[in-house]
Parts: structure tokens; sequence; C-alpha cells
């Protein structure tokens, strides 16, 4: 789940950063080949070798499983070759970002927050909205790919050599620095959809502000420091780094999200808007991204974390912002995509029955599982407690409705492709010349 | 901007030699200390010649020419070099390394090569990115005192 959102994000920001400046194509196809390959060979090593040392493989878990030693090594392999592919696409992104808004200073917007008279003189423009997703994703993920690396290579080394001992904490803490940085960079990367995506839905531009800048810098410095809340439980974590989990736990999802989730709301008010599937499904994205972010921030409050810990709510947390959030950006999208192009609409009864199937689905899946979390129903136990599998029962029956609407979606999605009447892409610009021309 | 140029290619000048002087110390370490240390501190070590490494590095790369667009070629090598050079960091072969200088010699020479290679191809890619990678592998390296092996005293 998280590496299919991964790789739309990845896709969806190149896509949108190319429109600003030359990207090499070979390096992006060699990118998404290497995390395929490593793909595959996580599915061998789980399906064919029973490789379980979970996707959190922390160590040593995945050297002490009743599985062979070779699944062990291809997760290990697999691993490392989706970190080579995501490490190619942040050095691209974030030399792209560099090249094209003037380094380091011109990509971080400094002059236009701190010296903006002098900036607005000289007729500089800050970078558009959509730069900042990938100058985070580029730096954050840079940090975070070298993290896997040092873990990669060690586990490796470990597998190759039985005599190499790792210190089971230390391999923790890159492990989640890595993985809850990696995941927790998806929904920023997709951030960049709603930038360019609203403004065509609207028919308004996205303005940049010093607000939107300021909660961007947050989340570059606290997207890598806020791992620390998955180990309030170690207690031999320095308890310094626990209180600074638990404040960049806010510091980096507040800001950005709020002055995003705001600042896409004022684009609709007494707008034009037309409620296509695309621009419902961008907009209830957001929802998604807000509850779910809730739910994250209460779990990473440490009195909430004493009793949600290793519950449902975590599943619930991430099921929301990954599905509700990220899925529905990358879909409102791909509607969006479809819907400028096709010579076809969809109908108000096939948009409702998609939009009341998929949702209310969707609502009834992600309900159980916090529910099960407030109850204190633990995850990844093969035989839960009570209320857990009445919950599970309720929740496969969510799941299967949202998922007969996402099925909808998909006819709906290719019969509009295979309409395709109008090349008409993605630039607001000329979108907005357009709309001034109909006016 | 004239006044700056002899600056910048006195601060290159400079930085090369602190690379090149940080890099022959831990190059020729091998001969001049027999020593077993805690595998930590060993790969601490490494990590300071690594960042000579990567500063002679970033002074190679001051040299080449301005260009707006990627040179793609150099993506490959600025990730795996680390990948090498962290294989090289092999810590259960470090007390046979210990008594066999000349093989010791070249492992650190792998080390140092493989940051040379990473921070320069970083660098020839995009202009800028030489500093992060720089940066990114000094610590991935002294990160790595967090890997004892079995028998580490």
């Amino acid at each position: 789940m998280i590496v299919a959102l991964a790789v739309c994000a990845l896709g969806g920001l190149w896509f949108l950063i190319r429109r600003h400046i030359e990207l090499s194509r070979p390096l992006a196809v060699l990118a998404w080949a290497l995390i395929m390959l490593g793909v595959v060979g996580v599915i061998v090593a789980t399906l064919v070798g029973r490789f379980g040392g979970l996707y959190t493989f922390l160590y040593p878990l995945p050297f002490h499983g009743n599985w062979p030693g070779w699944s062990t090594g291809v997760f290990l392999i697999g691993l490392v070759l989706v970190n080579v592919g995501w490490m190619i696409w942040c050095l691209q992104m974030l030399g792209a970002v560099l090249r094209a808004f003037g380094g380091l200073r011109g990509a971080l917007a400094w002059d236009y927050v701190w010296h903006r008279q002098a900036f607005q003189a000289a007729g500089r423009q800050p970078p558009p909205p959509e730069a900042f997703p990938a100058l985070v994703a580029g730096f954050d993920g840079l940090i975070a790919g070298m993290d896997a690396t040092l873990l990669g290579v060690s586990l490796l080394v470990r597998w190759l050599d039985p005599r190499v001992v790792i210190n089971p904490f230390w391999a923790k803490n890159l492990t989640y620095f890595w993985a809850h940085t990696f995941a927790n960079l998806i929904i920023y990367m997709l951030a960049a959809l709603i930038y360019v995506g609203l403004p065509y839905a609207t028919r308004r531009s996205y303005h940049i502000s010093v607000v939107l800048v300021i909660g961007w810098w947050s989340s570059m410095i606290f997207i890598l420091t806020n791992y620390f809340h998955h180990l309030y439980m170690d207690f031999v974590q320095p308890g310094i780094l626990q209180y600074f989990g638990e404040l960049s736990s806010y510091l980096t999802a507040v800001p950005v999200t709020a002055v995003t989730v705001f600042s896409a709301l004022m684009p609709v008010w007494q707008s034009r808007t037309r409620w296509t599937l695309g621009a419902i499904f961008l907009y209830s994205g957001l929802i998604g991204w807000v509850v779910g972010g809730i739910g994250a921030e209460i779990d990473a409050s440490v009195p909430f974390n004493l009793h949600l810990h290793n519950t449902l709510w975590v599943p619930a947390h991430f099921h929301t912002y990954l599905l509700g959030g990220c899925l529905l950006f990358v879909l409102g999208w791909v509607f969006l995509l479809l819907e400028s192009r096709s010579a076809r609409e969809t109908s108000g009864i096939m948009r409702g029955t998609i939009v009341a199937l998929s949702f209310g689905g969707m609502i009834v899946f992600l309900l159980d599982f916090y529910f099960g979390g407030a109850y204190g129903v633990p995850r990844r136990y093969a035989t839960e407690p009570a209320p857990g599998p009445i919950l599970a029962q309720i929740a496969t029956v969510g799941a299967a409705i949202m998922l007969a609407g996402f099925a909808l979606a998909f006819a709906e999605g290719l019969r509009l492709r295979w309409s395709r009447a109008i090349d008409r892409p993605l630039w607001p610009g000329e979108l907005r010349e357009e709309a001034s021309h109909e006016g | 901007m004239k006044d700056n140029l002899p600056r910048k290619r006195m601060v290159n000048v400079g930085m090369g030699i602190l690379g090149v002087v940080i890099s022959l110390d831990g190059l020729t370490m091998p001969f001049r200390s027999h020593e077993m240390t805690t595998i930590p501190v060993h790969h601490l070590l490494h990590s300071g010649m690594a960042a000579g490494a990567g500063l002679l590095a970033m002074a190679l790369a001051a040299n080449l020419p301005r260009r707006d667009r990627e040179r793609g070629g150099w993506v490959l090598p600025a990730v795996l070099a680390p990948v090498a050079g962290l294989a090289l960091m092999w810590p259960s072969e470090y007390a046979y390394l210990m008594g066999h200088h000349w093989l010791h010699f070249l492992d650190h020479l792998g080390i140092a090569l493989c940051s040379l290679l990473a921070v320069f191809a970083a660098q020839a890619y995009v202009r800028g990115l030489g500093w992060p990678t720089l940066v990114y592998q000094h610590l991935e390296r002294s990160q790595q005192s967090g890997h004892p092996a079995a028998g580490d005293g």
C-alpha cells in the first residue's frame, strides 16, 4: 500500500516539476524500474519464501524466523533496490528545484520571506507551491535514503556473515527513521496535486504565501524527527528525544496541513467549481488528510499512546490518510486529467453512486479500526479479543462496499478514457486565460 | 564579482589541501597504529576520512564547467558508491585486517575512493548536490558506530 501510493506520488510530482524544468526521462524510468524490481523481490520473499519478518523487519526478527535464509536475503535485496530507486528520484527532484529556482536559497523562498520588499522590487517570483513538496521530499528523502542504505547494508552483511551482531536499538531507530519518513512524505508529495489540481477545478489560481512557505520549512525539519513517537515504549531511548518526538509530530503536520486545507477551501468560496468526480475526490482527500492526521496526533501524544500503542488505532490512522487522503488525491488527479480530455461527462447518478459507495464503505471500514483501537484491540494478533472479531466483520462489509465503489470508478475512468477527444493538458495559466475569455 | 573569483579559488585550493591531508592521515593509519580500537571508534575514524575525501571531491568538482542541465550518467555512482563504501566497513573482518597492514590500507583506500566518487558524482550531476551528499555520507559512516561486531571490545 505504501510503495504503491509512493510510486503514484513520485510520478505525479515528477510530472508537475517537469513543467518548470527539463528532467531526464531515462533516469525517472530507471528509478521506477528499480523500485518495481525491489517490489518483486519482496513479493517473492514473502509469498514463495514465506518470509515473515513483517514490513517493519525489526532486527533481529528477519534472522530468527521459520523460513529459509534465502528469503531473508531476497527481502533485504528487494528493500535495497527500492531504496536505490527512491534515492535516484530524490537526487533528481532536489537537483531540479535547485536548478529551476536559483539554488537552495531560491528554492526555499528565503528572500521572499525575509526580504520581501527588495524581492518584489526586483520583480522576482517565489517558486510555485508544488516546488515545496519537491524540495522537502528530495531533501528529507535523501537523508532517509542514506539511513536506509546504512541499515540495508548492515542487515545484508549480517545475513552473509552471522558473526556480525547489530545493536537492535540502533537498528530500530534507523528502521523507523527511514520507514516513517518514507511513509510520511507520501502525503506531502501528493499535496502538490492539490496545489495544481484545485485551480483547474475552481478556475482560480492558488497563491503562494509566507505562511505556506514557513509551514513547509517546519515540515522539512520536523518530518525528520517525528519518528521518535514510534519509540515511546523503549525506555532506553533518551527522555529528551521522546519529548522532541511529541513536539515534532505536531510541528510536522499542523502548520502545512492547516495552511494547505484552509487555502484549498478559499478558491471554492463563491467559485464556479464544477463538482466533477476529480474535484470531489481531491476535496474529500483533504478530509482524509485532516482526520487521519488528527488520529496520528492523538496517538503521538504520550498519555494517549500509553493506551493506543500497538492497538488497531495505529492502522486506523494510517489507513485514513493513505486510503482516505493519498488515494483520493491520486484518484482526483487522474479523474481531472480524464475529464479534461474526454468528450463525455459522468452522469449525476453515476457520480452519486460512486461517491455513496466509496465514501460510505470507507467510513464503515475505517470507523471499525478506530473503535477497535479505542477498545484496546491489539493489532497483528491472529486471534483478536472482543470486540475485535465483530468489528472486523462489520469492517469487511464496509471494505466490500468501498471496493464496489472504486470498481465503478475504475469502469467510469475507462469509459472517459475511451472517449478521449480533446487534448488539453493541465496548465493552470492557460486555463485561467481561457476562463477570463469566457467571463 | 571579480574579487570573489580568487577568493573562491583559494577556498577551493584550501579545501582540497585539507581533504588530501585528512585522507592521507586515514590512509596511512594502518601503518602507524597497530592497536585494535572499538568498532564504533574505528567507524568514526572512517567517517572522518570519508569527509576528507569528500572535501577533496568538492575541490575537484569546482573545475567542472557550469551547466544548467542534468548530467544523468553521474547519478548511479552518486547513489551506489556509498553502498560499496559501507560494505567495505565489514566489522567482523577488522581483527584480520589489523594484522595485515596492506590489506587494511587497501580497505581504507576503497572507503576513501567511494566517498570521493559519491560526492564528486553528486556535484557533477547537479551543482549543489555535492555538499548534502558529503554531509549525509559523513553521518552515515559515523552512525555505523552503532554496529558492534561479535567480540567487540
